[in-house]
């Protein structure tokens, strides 16, 4: 009879216990509501005296420049003794857990996207930053990727640029030039392919190498007006076939780069990439940025890496890099400390160190004017280029990831030859209404 | 009178006993699973701060030509198939072989289990890793072609390989359920029947298998709830990939709604799948209880 009354007991004490555990998350609620009003209060005095302890939550993407972020942190330490930040990086399921963080009301101050129509997706959480000293350091592409409406709603940590990379060293021994052409492409894949050198490696198993070798391709398409014709073709009303720099010489540029590259292009992911790159076993390529720079020299310290546009026509002049910003850093517009972060903001896009940050520190291409490149060598090939040229809009930014990811398919599918060319041009016609813009 | 007395307590005491976990399941399982139908019935990206709703027309869209929802019910059917079939047979020939007296059984148990205890998500990431980088130095050393072909590039091999690293991942498990099965038969039976002189086929067709009906239930059931809601190994070895051609229903539903940020064209979708899952199982469950032969 104890043991029953024992028994008894717990499975009360267990019942009981359950209902305690919400009770403590309902006050745990209530708490942070009241701090919230007291939240300001912090605000109001911080900007009086700089005594008030501070805490910034950033919630970011991007895992490769946590150490360059950290180096910021313990800076703006020495500038900003009271604020104490808290960086949280993760890689994969960014969204998924960023949506988890807004929908149970635990928001970080400092969260991220992608730019373009996702810009628009989380305007109703971001701080508007059009006034801000930070919106007007940036470069005007930069702004321009960063904007919704005519209002700033973020800023990136870099600035991006697209375009093939090439092997100078293998491209001058076998006195290639650079093929501006598709022409001119076939014939350097046939000179390559004869001296013993596999011409591409493309990395065609990630989806998202498609959206960036078909930027060049669309923007060669519609060069003055690249975010109107997405829309079009959002709305349905664009034809591929109207627009032969997508309709034939997309398809044409990949079908070269599968003749002539890797012998199982739908299983080369972007390090098999890097790897037959870096170790010269391939000479060009496909769908890459600054971004595998790093890794590539960390395989062949000596390679000389050269940068150019896609060969998208006849004409040389249709071959361009792409740049601006892909990526955007947000700041909640609710947020409890909002002026703090505003001030960390300004300071690291306005201030000396701020300016040296990007390129001696992070070493990426700086989002913002006045401020010295990265001795890299695909940015300074960049900024040759720029020298005498314009560089193409980012085409990427107009549609949703959703919509690149299913193009992505449907390119493997095309290379699979699961798809003719004619019914993989009807698959993304479908698709671009159905998943190109946010909802 | 003190029998009922007793008997009211025992009630009392099994649903006190309960409790706690039925709040959890109905916290964690069924909640989620009620608000999930409703959000059936709104468009939601996950981020907005308020659903809209619209009443049916997720299912309407979902009925009305949704090619990626269909080719992945057709993948994860052909999928289903495969690998019950050939997970349940390779499993029980296992068995039967195993639960011979050989020197080494109880190893060769111990090595066909191993798999079994990696995460799937793990056993993916291997098997990637051998298709590719693996297959390529086999074929350099060996030149075989069969190291030469495109095992996750090519979308016909690629169902060949999702299907062949599931089984050998899950083999041990259902071998262990039917080594156990044909440890408990009856040895009478058996020895009657050698000594009226049945050969061994007819043995194990006429015996051992009516016999067994309970753990093949058990296994068919097992194996196609797990080839339904295969989800790990796809993400973790082709990504749905190449060209879409490997998407099964849970991962189109998790593309759906937390890649294209469609929850609740995403719920609709998984509602959907509940029902087929339901419907199956429950045809499945009968047709085999009503097979099984009891001593």
């Amino acid at each position: 009879m104890k043991k029953r009354i024992l028994c008894l007991a717990m499975s009360l004490l267990m019942t009981v216990s359950i209902f305690a555990g919400c009770g403590k998350a309902g006050e745990q609620a209530q708490a942070s509501g009241g701090s919230k009003a007291s939240g300001t209060a912090v605000q109001s005095s911080a900007q009086d005296n700089n005594a008030e302890p501070v805490t910034i939550k950033l919630f970011v993407n991007s895992p490769e420049y946590a150490d360059a972020m950290n180096a910021y942190i313990a800076e703006y330490k020495s500038v900003k003794p009271n604020v104490t930040i808290n960086l949280e990086t993760i890689q994969s399921d960014y969204p998924t857990m960023l949506k988890a963080k807004i929908n149970s009301g635990d928001m970080p101050d400092v969260f991220a996207s992608t730019a373009g129509g996702e810009i628009k997706a989380y305007a109703e959480y971001s701080a508007d930053l059009t006034d801000q000293p930070l919106a007007k350091a940036m470069t005007d592409e930069v702004r321009a990727n960063m904007s919704y409406d005519g209002r700033v709603y973020g800023f990136p940590i870099k600035a991006n640029t697209f375009g093939m990379i090439y092997n100078k060293e293998i491209f001058e021994k076998n006195g290639i030039t650079v093929p501006r052409t598709l022409t001119e492409l076939s014939a350097a894949c046939e000179k390559l392919k004869a001296a013993g050198v596999q011409p591409f490696t493309t990395g065609y198993k990630e989806w998202w190498v498609f959206k960036h070798a078909f930027m060049h391709f669309f923007d060669a398409a519609q060069p003055n007006d690249v975010g109107g014709l997405v829309n079009k073709f959002i709305a349905g009303e664009a034809k591929f076939k109207d627009y032969p720099a997508i309709n034939d010489n997309f398809f044409k540029f990949v079908d070269i780069s599968v003749q002539y590259g890797d012998a199982k292009p739908l299983e080369t992911d972007l390090s098999a990439e890097i790897a037959a790159f870096a170790t010269g076993k391939a000479a060009m390529i496909v769908g890459q940025g600054p971004w595998v720079e790093a890794d590539i020299v960390k395989i062949n310290p000596d390679i000389k890496i050269g940068f150019t546009g896609y060969p998208t026509s006849e004409d040389p002049k249709d071959a361009f890099l792409t740049a601006g910003a892909d990526q955007a850093t947000r700041i909640y517009k609710d947020s409890k400390v909002l002026q703090d972060v505003l001030d960390l903001y300004n300071w690291l896009f306005t201030s000396d160190y701020g300016k040296k940050w990007f390129s001696e520190v992070a070493k990426v291409i700086p989002p913002i004017k006045e401020a010295p490149m990265p001795d890299m060598q695909i940015t300074n090939e960049l900024k040759t280029y720029l020298a005498s040229n314009k560089a193409g809009d980012l085409y990427i930014n107009y549609s949703l990831d959703s919509f690149h990811q299913k193009f992505g398919e449907i390119m493997q599918g095309y290379i699979a030859k699961t798809y003719t060319k004619d019914k993989a041009i009807q698959e993304i016609e479908t698709v671009w209404p159905q998943l190109g813009a946010a909802k | 009178m003190k029998s009922i007395g007793q008997r009211k307590t025992n009630k009392l005491e099994i649903v006190l006993f309960i409790l706690p976990c039925l709040i959890l399941v109905g916290v964690i399982f069924y909640t989620p699973f009620i608000l999930s139908m409703f959000y059936s019935l709104t468009q939601w990206n996950g981020i907005a701060k308020e659903p809209v709703f619209i009443g049916l027309r997720n299912f309407i869209r979902l009925f009305t030509g949704d090619s990626g929802f269909v080719s992945s019910i057709i993948f994860t059917s052909k999928y289903a198939f495969f690998y019950i079939i050939s997970s349940n047979v390779i499993a029980l020939a296992l068995a039967v072989l195993l639960v011979k007296k050989l020197l080494t059984a109880n190893i060769l148990r111990a090595v066909f289990f191993v798999p079994y205890i990696m995460s799937m998500i793990i056993v993916g990431f291997i098997w990637r890793f051998i298709f590719s980088q693996g297959f390529n130095s086999l074929s350099a050393i060996t030149g075989w072609g069969i190291f030469d072909m495109s095992w996750l590039g090519d979308p016909g091999l690629a169902f060949v390989s999702v299907v062949m690293v599931a089984v050998w991942q899950s083999l041990g498990f259902y071998m262990v359920i039917y080594i156990a099965g044909l440890q408990a038969l009856p040895e009478d039976v058996l020895e009657a029947a050698v000594v009226d002189g049945a050969s061994a086929p007819r043995k194990f067709f006429s015996i051992t298998l009516p016999l067994l009906g309970p753990s093949i239930t058990t296994c068919l059931f097992l194996s196609l709830t797990n080839s339904i809601k295969v989800f790990d190994i796809i993400l973790a070895l082709t990504a749905g990939g190449p060209g879409g051609s490997t998407y099964s229903v849970t991962y189109d539903i998790y593309r759906e709604a937390f890649q294209n940020n469609n929850y609740g064209y995403g719920a609709a979708k998984s509602l959907v799948l509940f029902i087929i899952v339901a419907g199956i199982t429950v045809i499945i469950m009968k047709g085999f209880r009503s097979r099984e032969v009891e001593l």
